[in-house]
């Protein structure tokens, strides 16, 4: 394919492969976008399920803009380490899953910021927000948390294979 | 000498049944290195809303509130504990030679030492400030961009662990995502 080999070609994608240091740090950049991404939805998820009640749901909405930056960070280092190894990556069924997985966790954040409100909190001087109260932490929220986790462990797990799939659809190395 | 003769301790980690078991499976420190990664979204999320705060950012939470999130930080620490423990018992000798290994242990003990100064010296006057509405003080932010600046660094040499295990290529076999 013509359009993975000029995604290979690029400067940044031939310094991945030749250096020693290019694939550890941008891998290094993707671990830290994960952290903070992950961090901020999974304390959002065990929020809205119940825990550390006595935090304020809609204070996550100033913190989501850490996560969606976070994400940023993971995109742009996620395009480059793609592009280095592309034609591989493009065939790799746990690559597929891990992108669904991700486009998936995307929407149920917009969903569940949506539902809680939060563009509306994040742009609230503090005597607005204390005007707004608190969001009503529904039964929809709830399952849209759990879908969040499940969602976010499952693109680890899928994350974590891509290293041990080297051809499509077959499992290789001694990962299994 | 053998390896076993240079290193004692190392060979009864390595012998202890928490190395053998991962060596015995073919999937299991896969498993395990996912987990090390949810535990890890868990410890730096906790941290990530108590630490911001007390620096300064979204001020409408009350101050002493973030603190709930305080026991997902200690049960994400326990999970890497564990997992970590088993990665080196699984291969003592290899970590033991890696220097990202040497660096980031000792960044954890440094990010430990961190939380027991601010456990012990600054949690009090977190509650005292938090009841009379004052902003956290000097030596209160400076812990905090401490944890966070170094957990962020705790990442990088974890990454750096594989990038630069046994050989010093990264292609070889497989790359790592």
């Amino acid at each position: 394919m013509q359009f993975l080999e000029w995604l290979t070609a690029w400067p940044i994608s031939t310094w991945i492969q030749e250096s020693e240091w290019g694939f550890p740090v941008f891998l290094a950049f993707h671990s830290i976008g994960l952290a903070v991404v992950l961090g901020v939805l999974v304390m959002l998820d065990v929020r809205i399920l119940g825990f550390a009640k006595s935090f304020p749901v809609s204070s996550f909405s100033k913190l989501m803009t850490w996560a969606w930056g976070g994400f940023i960070i993971n995109a742009i280092s996620g395009i480059i380490l793609f592009a280095a190894d592309a034609s591989r990556l493009s065939v790799n069924w746990a690559f597929i899953m891990k992108m669904t997985c991700v486009v998936l966790g995307v929407i149920t954040a917009w969903l569940m910021s949506r539902q809680l409100n939060f563009p509306a909190y994040t742009y609230a001087t503090d005597a607005e927000a204390d005007a707004m109260g608190e969001p009503v932490v529904t039964k929809s929220l709830r399952y849209l948390a759990i879908a969040s986790l499940v969602i976010w462990t499952m693109a680890i797990v899928a994350g974590r294979l891509i290293a041990y799939i080297n051809d499509s659809f077959a499992l290789s190395g001694s990962a299994f | 000498m053998t390896p076993a003769e240079m290193h004692p301790v190392l060979q009864m980690l390595h012998d202890l049944p928490l190395g053998t078991i991962i060596r015995n499976s073919s999937w299991l420190y896969t498993y395990f290195l996912c987990l090390h990664f949810l535990g890890f979204s868990l410890l730096f999320g906790g941290l990530l809303v108590v630490d911001l705060r007390v620096l300064g950012f979204a001020k409408r939470i009350p101050l002493d509130k973030c603190l709930a999130f305080l026991p997902w930080v200690i049960i994400g620490f326990c999970i890497n504990a564990f997992t970590g423990l088993c990665f080196f018992c699984f291969q003592p000798f290899q970590l033991w030679a890696n220097w990202a290994f040497k660096i980031k242990m000792i960044l954890v003990a440094l990010a430990g030492l961190n939380a027991l100064f601010f456990t012990l010296v600054e949690d009090k006057k977190l509650h005292a400030y938090a009841a009379e509405g004052k902003s956290p003080d000097l030596g209160m932010k400076i812990s905090a961009l401490a944890s966070l600046t170094i957990w962020v660094l705790v990442i990088v040499a974890g990454r750096l662990i594989v990038a630069f295990q046994g050989s010093s290529s990264l292609f070889g076999g497989s790359t790592d995502g």
